[in-house]
């Protein structure tokens, strides 16, 4: 497959897409599933076939029949090892894999490991059976079936969303502890440290809670017998931190004393190639539970042990494992040793291809800033990071009793400061609920009783077609996936129109409500804050019939667009761009929409401290002003492409630079302020000539006046600056 | 954003219309950038594309408006039939009733647009011949009970797709050459004319008609 032009992957991709539902039709079926699998199974063998075909483009029923055979009952074991390794061979293709995924390839691959009797059993007492207990096929399959498993996750989100919906990681654990399968005691290990780094908070308890699991991190992180690499080991560390940055799953983790084991492991760490575990190791052993970490000097002396150069230290990774002693150099200051992590870690992130790693970026980076915040809380506060003292803040921040933070802090200046800088990711379904003042709600059964209530089947078909259609590129909501996350927020948006029938359901809300469930730890959590944000950030006129607030939320833009960047709404208006095809996107999927999530979620935090939707339009006024330069030579169409999510590409300069955009909303924060316009304006659609001159709160009306007549509100002004009389 | 002038002849404004989920923005893609995404997003408000055709040796662009389907996104997507000068009322051939709703959309792009708006009904998704509810001859009957052109198309498989397209955008090719444009003074637009012709957005299109007193 490799060896197929760039064109011919093409063809074999959209054959893969073309057929996708007749494939699925297939699976359902079973006879037919049956019939295809045995005719060809039984008439050529799988192996066989598998080879021939691999060198073929369309391997459409190739992938079909793999799973098949796989799904087959009736299917022997030689064969169904067959298939496996054929599959094992297809799926490094990156293409296949994905339209193996398709036909959902996970589930038949766990389904039939569980018919091996070593899955069957207690993973309590693993490591005793012996290789006679397993057939020379059983032990082909399992091996084969890991090693597909271990592929799957690793190149793909989807795959690792599957296998946790499956329960397929409690298999992994099993061939991981398993002696007879020692061939891929690797493949299984280095999955399940996948699983712990890729988890996000939905899936953070599952992992650390898959029996197994913990005890395979142990042993690695100890490896007493010296017998795992480093990048092993720096993986394995690298999942328990990230597991140790949501609650539920550090509390596990602490209960299994993880912390020791990464405190040993940094402690071992005696050379320069070591040294990254150990840096890891003594941060994750920071984030699981400040005491033991006791102050930076730790992570000091760590350094001190080692490492000749930073830049060696970056290299660790990269590198082969083999271990060679350099020249110690002088210690590294606290900040650097961290900023080597990071840079690794973001390193690493680089090289994989896979969606949603900006999101994974920051959901890594944050583990690491909440080590060093709980590092710098337990030495008083001495480590010079802003990032650090923010976290250690916002801990103790929402640590008191379930309060109005917002209140608490008066005019809230300090917090609000705090906010800019950002909400730590991790802190995120923490904070986000205090800051709605919503945490209270979690123990009540206010969701529960809006889920019964239930709602019309209109709004339920609504519904319905919303939901696989948000935020598709989170595994969470990805409709091939395990569906979770569409069930949840299928629930969600139902129990909102029970509970506010007169809002129902309006599309947009979905986003808002996939936003807040990526940042909550359960569903009930999300739509607490989801009913909270609607209610005091006045959104329910966003979506409620007539879309009150949302236009005078476009509307307030469009005035304070023509007072701040009257050269951009100039433009836009001679060249006769309708507002309307952009504003109101970005307003109704509360900048989610084109946004991505490292940029969307601070505008959120901003805005969430703030009390007040000003930070919208502070958003929406950044990217009118930072598109100047683009769009002054550009026509009607460019303008409105650029608009409609031109912007939002890669390395246009306006969404992927947060700090920048966020600086350059931030220059709007006292325009946003007014909610009247006092003053008689003295240009169009605000001048005294116009028909609607001393209307004096402006957005509705004026955007009503809009849509009556057809005319954009600063048409003639624009044609006023254009000939200059 | 360079100002590139991509050589047209005409230049034409065109509506997709239809219930939520019909397959508007797929429909879409695939006319435009031949593509088709399993996972696409819901469409809030508008969207816009733009695709040149040849017919009868000449360059025509269109310009596509992609709408909301949902009842609440009519204030806004109401706007976009204005100065349209055709449109494409989708609907779902495996569900009944998206095309139950077609009536309704006929009726309002009706109220809202010039009276000679050439408008095509669609039958999409239809390589969903399982699981079809609206029989192919029930869509022409409508379509020619209200003198419709009709068409079934796949976004998915790519049937059709294009020929919905050139056949409206042929027809309104012949319409207005034989006669004049938008009702103004300009006769048959010629390359010269297609700055003018761009004023099909509503709000000059509009302006231009009313002649506002501000």
């Amino acid at each position: 497959m490799t060896s197929v032009s760039p064109n011919m992957s093409i063809v074999s991709l959209e054959l893969g897409h073309k057929t996708s539902r007749d494939a699925e039709a297939d699976l359902l079926d079973d006879g037919r599933g049956d019939g295809v699998c045995k005719e060809q199974v039984q008439a050529e063998g799988m192996e066989n076939r598998a080879s021939k075909n691999l060198e073929q483009k369309n391997s459409v029923m190739e992938r079909k029949s793999l799973a098949a055979c796989l799904k087959n009952e009736q299917a022997s074991n030689e064969e169904k090892g067959m298939a496996l390794s054929a599959m094992h061979k297809m799926i490094m293709d990156e293409d296949e894999l994905d339209a193996m995924l398709e036909l959902g390839v996970i589930g038949q691959v766990c389904q039939t490991l569980r018919g091996i009797h070593v899955f069957q059993k207690q993973v309590d007492k693993p490591g005793n059976a012996l290789v006679d207990e397993l057939t020379k096929e059983e032990l082909n399959i399992s091996c084969s079936g890991i090693r597909c498993i271990a592929l799957l996750v690793n190149k793909s989100s989807k795959a690792r969303t599957h296998l946790m919906e499956d329960k397929g990681l409690e298999l992994v654990a099993i061939a991981a502890l398993e002696k007879s399968m020692v061939d891929v005691r690797v493949d299984a290990y280095s999955t399940l440290a996948t699983m712990g780094i890729w988890s996000g908070p939905r899936y953070a308890l599952k992992v650390v809670e898959t029996p197994g699991v913990m005890k395979c991190m142990d042993y690695i992180i100890r490896d007493e017998n010296n017998e795992f690499d480093n990048m092993l080991k720096v993986s394995m560390v690298d999942a328990v931190s990230v597991l140790a940055s949501r609650n539920r799953a550090r509390k596990v983790l602490l209960d299994y004393e993880m912390e020791h084991s990464m405190r040993d492991a940094a402690r071992s760490a005696s050379n320069s190639r070591a040294f990254n575990l150990a840096a890891k190791a003594s941060v994750a052993s920071g984030a699981l539970d400040g005491k033991t970490l006791n102050d930076l000097g730790f992570l000091v002396e760590v350094s001190d042990n080692d490492s000749d150069s930073s830049s060696d230290v970056q290299l660790v990774e990269e590198e082969d494992t083999n271990v060679t002693r350099t020249p110690s150099k002088p210690a590294l200051e606290g900040t650097e040793v961290y900023d080597n992590v990071l840079r690794t870690q973001a390193d690493m992130l680089n090289k994989d291809g896979n969606q949603g790693v900006s999101g994974r970026l920051l959901e890594l980076g944050d583990y690491l800033t909440v080590a060093r915040a709980t590092a710098a809380a337990t030495r008083g506060g001495s480590f010079s990071d802003t990032d650090a003292a923010a976290t250690a803040e916002w801990r103790s921040l929402i640590s008191g009793d379930p309060i109005n933070v917002r209140r608490k802090n008066g005019d809230g200046a300090h917090l609000k400061a705090l906010a800019r800088q950002g909400i730590p990711h991790s802190l995120r379904c923490e904070v986000w609920p205090y800051l709605l003042s919503c945490t209270d709600l979690s123990g009540s059964d206010v969701y529960e009783k809006a889920v019964s209530t239930g709602v019309s089947k209109q709004i339920q078909v609504a519904i319905d077609k919303d939901i696989t259609r948000t935020m598709p590129e989170h595994e969470l909501f990805w409709a091939g996936g395990a569906q979770v996350g569409l069930k949840s927020l299928r629930a969600v948006l139902r129990a909102y129109a029970a509970y506010h029938p007169e809002v129902g359901y309006c599309q947009g809300m979905s986003s808002l409500c996939a936003l807040f469930m990526v940042n909550a730890e359960t569903e009930a959590d999300a739509f607490h804050m989801f009913a909270a944000f609607m209610d005091q950030f006045r959104f329910k006129g966003v979506y409620s019939d007539g879309l009150p607030v949302m236009y005078e939320l476009v509307e307030k833009i469009t005035y304070l667009g023509m007072e701040k960047v009257p050269a951009v709404m100039d433009k836009i208006a001679a060249e006769g761009v309708p507002l309307d095809s952009f504003l109101p996107v970005w307003v109704m999927t509360g900048f989610t929409y084109y946004f991505p999530p490292t940029l969307a979620f601070k505008i959120w935090d901003i805005m969430l401290v703030e009390g007040n939707t000003d930070m919208f339009v502070c958003s929406a006024l950044a990217v009118l002003a930072l598109s100047e330069a683009i769009i002054m030579s550009g026509n009607m169409e460019q303008i409105t492409l650029w608009f409609q999510n031109g912007f939002a590409e890669r390395k246009t300069g306006i969404v992927d630079n947060p700090e920048l955009f966020l600086k350059v909303a931030l220059e709007f924060e006292n325009a946003a302020k007014i909610e009247e316009v006092d003053e008689e304006p003295t240009c169009g659609i605000f001048s005294k000539q116009h028909p609607l001159r001393g209307v004096r709160r402006l957005p509705r009306r004026t955007f009503e006046f809009v849509h009556r007549t057809g005319r954009r509100p600063f048409s003639k002004l624009a044609e006023r600056r254009r000939k200059p009389s | 954003m360079a100002r590139i002038d991509d050589g047209y002849d005409y230049l034409y404004k065109i509506v997709l219309v239809g219930d939520s989920g019909v397959g508007k923005s797929n429909l879409l893609t695939r006319f435009t950038k031949n593509e088709f995404n399993y996972d696409s997003r819901t469409t809030i408000g508008v969207e816009f594309a733009t695709s040149i055709i040849k017919v009868e040796e000449k360059a025509i662009k269109a310009q596509i408006w992609d709408t909301a389907g949902q009842e609440r996104y009519r204030a806004i997507t109401k706007a976009y039939y204005r100065g349209a000068f055709g449109a494409l009322i989708l609907y779902d051939i495996s569900k009944k009733a998206t095309f139950e709703s077609v009536e309704r959309w006929l009726k309002e792009l009706k109220e809202n647009s010039d009276n000679d708006m050439v408008i095509m009904l669609v039958g999409n998704k239809s390589d969903l011949t399982n699981q079809r509810q609206v029989r192919t001859d029930e869509g022409k009957a409508f379509a020619s009970a209200h003198g419709l052109n009709f068409i079934e198309t796949s976004a998915l498989d790519a049937s059709n797709v294009n020929e919905a397209f050139t056949e409206i955008l042929t027809e309104i090719y012949n319409q207005k050459r034989a006669k004049p444009v938008v009702g103004d003074k300009e006769q048959a637009p010629d390359v010269e004319k297609v700055q003018n012709i761009r004023i099909t957005d509503p709000a000059k299109e509009h302006s231009k008609k009313k002649s506002c007193s501000c």
